[in-house]
């Protein structure tokens, strides 16, 4: 049983070379329009080959390495003539070309269907870019011209550091041209918590007793303590099997009652002031504000931890 | 005369200590067998940029007498949180080998590893000689494991916690070090949250003659920085508190006193919560500096561009973009030494701009800093215009990374996709190493990539391309790629199947809301035993799902040593009876 647990990977080297020779045979793509959801059991390569998701495929011409002029870089701003490469321009143009240059109606109209097509082929694909169901962090895309917030919705975009995020808050008024445009969530969430409003999800590290690897919740996709109670479930139910017999992983118990005091654990959560607080009293929204951090513990040891934060807190 | 050959081995070894290179140790190592055997006993450091490619006995087995170590665990997205807790990268099977293999270890570097109180412990304990300590973005640990490391490591020369996450328990920690302990050179303790012993701080800065680098945390106020820059005036890296108190007359000339007898200061950080009318005091040092991060001051352009005015010997800036264009001027006319600008955004999250910084700033900087040659510059608009002219003005750069904030955004004066300026970075700026792409991308991009970014190493991708032809461009022509991470973008199984070799040439690739299927992660995993493909998935079991649905997160990565045993439950990867499995056994202390 424990034999079966350790992965092991066997080398296979007589289909790998099939598998190459396939692949060799298969350089040009297939124009393929076959629907996602094909079905049927194991397909071998050419079938992966064939499952095209994207009616627009590249031409043929695309894979090879473009000789032609698809690949001629054109050293000068958009709107001015292509047909001149290599014209040394002075570095500093850049600085006087203004958003309003006259370029010729031709090339505006140019301009104008390219950008057309792009977007006609994004908004084509639209559904194809987003992510499968199961992911509730990721957002549709729409044209993107438009000033988007759902796409702010993005998991760990922009790519910011945690230590980073909290700045804004903390800092005095910024006095610039442009005046912080800030709305009026922004405004109640810092007299609450000091901390700016963050739409893709509050992110609370949760430790339970016993289980070495703590996870990390969002708050504000939970939108009630019966939801919290149920993550918390999914998250640990495994890690804590594991912890007592890694062999039974598979029917593991579900991590009941955290909220009533009825089962063997509770939840407890820590404020920004450190203290540790028994989960349920405040309204759901007053919880999410002030909640810093999760911990799963048993019930039998509460006692102790209280006194155990009290001394902390007093040394 | 004696043929090579016939050396001694300690010869060759002490020939062989004058090649610092891993690479040239590496390349003589293939020589002959006596050269391996040389390099083997010789090799002092080792450098393991994915902790999971070999496993620590093969290691020790392989360099018997190492010195130094650095580490590095997570994939870098874990950063923006999208490799969920747990994943993995624990320090401690690593120093449980290392402790009976090296005892005369002296330097340990981590870079995104868990590492735990007890791991710690185990370094104060097994390594008598230990004196570098750097854990970069970790985790795990508490103040307990650092007093452990206070108490015990009586030669540390360097204890930097640059950006890792520490739980704070107590901090009396400080006080650990014995009264006998002088070796310090280097203490960077800017991520501890809580207060730190404050007396027992200024004894050790007092005793340790040579500390040349102090990095303070938010918690200590301004009052007590001149005392304390009082008695480490050789210091030539120094990190402040928090500058947010009322600036009282006293405070601020014993401020400008203390910090114009740090004659040898170079580098300049920390200024949290600054209030700008504290800034004057530092003028006397600006001239000299080197290096100067106001990345979490939140200081507004004109009082910042002040300041750099007077810093003309600037190397190294890290500002927020709270400097705006007409800031970004001042440096461009004043900081001509300067080789790396980093600007981060103060406001991220909210949908227009609070800030004047546009394209202009980075195109005034490329014009006038001639020896530029590291960017990492967030904003809200770009064009293709403007990456031309960085590439023509600056084609030395070597790290470039643009992060245009609102995903798909096109060039703002032509509503063309940004494809061209890439392009035209990739194709002027031949040493390109680093390269991180944002705005609206087709699969274009990606064709120049391929075909001009011949010494990329690194490649960061959100929400570009169109079709598995911009993957295949990149695995294909990149010939130095070491590390891809791609982020929503449609890149699916045909590339990632045609180019399966490719990926044993690089050190990881990380894929995350692409269209990879899960039948595609397995069959790829049987072709290439010999790298690890693992399916991230918290939502649900793949398995459960048919073969052609797309996986949430994928992380390959080449291993010597196999698939880990030391997955959670929401890794997956593929055993031998062709079914996957998830391995929850051997949780790591």
């Amino acid at each position: 049983m424990a034999a079966a647990i350790r992965n092991r990977v066997v080398v296979l080297s007589s289909p790998r070379r099939l598998l190459l020779n396939v692949l060799r045979k298969e350089s040009l793509p297939r124009m393929d329009c076959d629907s996602r959801n094909g079905g049927g059991d194991a397909p071998s390569l050419p079938e992966y080959a064939a499952k095209e998701r994207y009616c627009l495929f590249p031409r043929s011409s695309h894979w090879k390495a473009a000789k032609e002029d698809v690949l001629e870089l054109t050293l000068c701003p958009p709107g001015e003539n292509r047909g001149n490469h290599g014209r040394c321009r002075p570095s500093n143009s850049y600085l006087q070309f203004n958003p309003g240059n006259k370029t010729s109606a031709a090339e505006k109209g140019a301009s104008r269907a390219a950008t057309h097509h792009y977007s006609q082929d994004i908004e084509r694909n639209a559904e194809y870019f987003a992510p499968p169901p199961p992911q509730p962090n990721t957002s549709a895309h729409n044209k993107p011209s438009q000033k988007r917030n759902a796409a702010a919705a993005a998991v760990g975009w922009p790519p910011v550091q945690s230590f980073r995020k909290n700045l804004a808050s903390t800092g005095s008024t910024k006095q610039s041209v442009t005046q912080n445009v800030v709305s009026d969530k922004a405004v109640d969430w810092k007299k609450t918590t000091g901390l700016p409003p963050s739409p893709r999800g509050m992110f609370v590290k949760i430790n339970m007793e016993g289980v070495p690897i703590g996870r990390k919740v969002d708050l504000l996709s939970c939108e009630s303590y019966e939801k919290l109670a149920a993550t918390v479930d999914e998250l640990f139910r495994d890690l804590r099997a594991a912890q007592s017999d890694p062999s039974i992983v598979e029917s593991a118990k579900p991590i009941t009652g955290l909220l009533d005091g009825t089962g063997e654990y509770t939840l407890v959560y820590e404020d920004h002031e450190g203290d540790r607080v028994l989960i349920g009293d405040v309204p759901w929204k007053m919880f999410v504000a002030t909640a810093r951090r999760l911990h799963v513990l048993k019930r039998t040891n509460l006692s102790i931890t209280n006194r155990e934060s009290s001394n902390r807190q007093g040394a | 005369m004696a043929s090579p050959l016939s050396f001694p081995e300690e010869v060759l070894e002490h020939i062989f200590s004058y090649l610092t290179l891993p690479s040239d140790l590496n390349s003589a190592s293939l020589v002959c067998k006596s050269w391996y055997s040389a390099d083997r006993y010789s090799r002092r450091k080792a450098f393991i940029g994915n902790c999971y490619s070999l496993s620590p006995q093969g290691l020790v087995s392989r360099f018997p007498n190492l010195r130094s170590v650095e580490i590095k665990g997570k994939p870098h997205f874990a950063d923006f949180n999208l490799v969920p807790e747990g994943w993995g990268g624990y320090f401690f099977p690593w120093v449980r080998t290392m402790s009976v293999a090296y005892p005369w270890l002296e330097e340990i570097r981590l870079k995104r590893m868990v590492v735990s109180d007890e791991a710690l412990e185990l370094i104060g304990r097994s390594f008598p000689n230990f004196r570098v300590l750097v854990l970069a973005f970790c985790d795990g640990f508490s103040t307990d494991g650092l007093a452990a490391i206070a108490a015990n490591c009586r030669h540390l020369r360097e204890l930097d916690l640059r950006e890792s996450e520490v739980e704070d328990s107590s901090g009396h920690w400080i006080s650990r070090f014995p009264d006998s302990f002088t070796s310090l050179v280097s203490l960077n303790i800017s991520c501890i949250a809580s207060e730190v012993n404050f007396p027992a701080l200024e004894r050790l800065v007092s005793r340790c003659p040579n500390l040349r680098s102090l990095h303070l945390n938010r918690a200590v106020p301004i009052e007590h920085l001149p005392n304390l820059l009082r008695r480490a005036p050789q210091l030539v890296d120094f990190g402040t508190g928090t500058c947010s108190s009322e600036v009282h007359p006293d405070i601020y000339s014993n401020l400008v006193r203390a910090f114009a007898g740090c004659r040898g200061l170079r580098n300049l950080c920390g200024f949290w919560d600054v209030i700008p009318a504290y800034l004057p005091a530092v003028y006397s040092v600006c001239f000299g500096l080197t290096t100067l991060n106001l990345s979490y001051s939140t200081i507004p352009s004109p009082d910042l561009a002040n300041l750099i005015n007077q810093c003309p010997n600037l190397q190294r800036l890290w500002v927020l973009d709270y400097i705006e264009d007409s800031g970004l001027e001042a440096v461009a006319s004043t900081c001509k030494d300067l080789q790396e600008l980093r600007v981060f955004p103060s406001a991220p999250f909210i949908p227009e701009a609070n800030v004047q910084l546009t394209e202009q700033g980075l195109v005034h900087v490329s014009l006038g800093c001639k020896k530029l040659q590291s960017v990492l510059y967030f904003c809200r608009q770009f064009s293709n215009a403007a990456l031309v002219t960085i590439a023509q003005n600056r084609p030395n750069l070597t790290r470039f990374r643009l992060c245009i904030i609102e995903p798909h955004t096109p060039d703002y004066l032509t509503r063309e996709p940004l494809d061209m300026g890439f392009g035209a970075i990739v194709q002027h700026c031949r040493d390109l190493r680093r390269l991180s792409l944002s705005g609206l991308l087709t699969d274009r991009v990606f064709e120049y990539i391929g075909t001009y970014a011949k010494k990329l190493e690194m490649l960061s991708v959100a929400f570009a391309g169109h079709t598995d032809a911009g993957l295949h461009h990149i695995l294909s022509g990149c010939d130095r790629l070491r590390k891809l991470e791609i982020r929503d973008s449609p890149f699916g199984d045909r590339a990632l199947l045609t180019n399966a070799a490719k990926l044993e040439t690089m050190r990881s690739l990380w894929m995350s809301s692409c269209s990879v299927s899960f039948g595609a992660c397995k069959l790829l995993s049987r072709m290439m035993p010999r790298l690890n493909v693992e399916v991230i998935d918290e939502n649900d079991d793949p398995c459960s799902r048919p073969d052609n649905c797309m996986v949430e997160k994928l992380y390959i990565y080449r291993s010597l040593a196999g698939p880990r045993f030391d997955m959670p439950g929401f890794v997956w990867t593929v055993n031998e009876e062709n079914s996957t499995m998830r391995s929850s056994s051997a949780l790591p202390s």
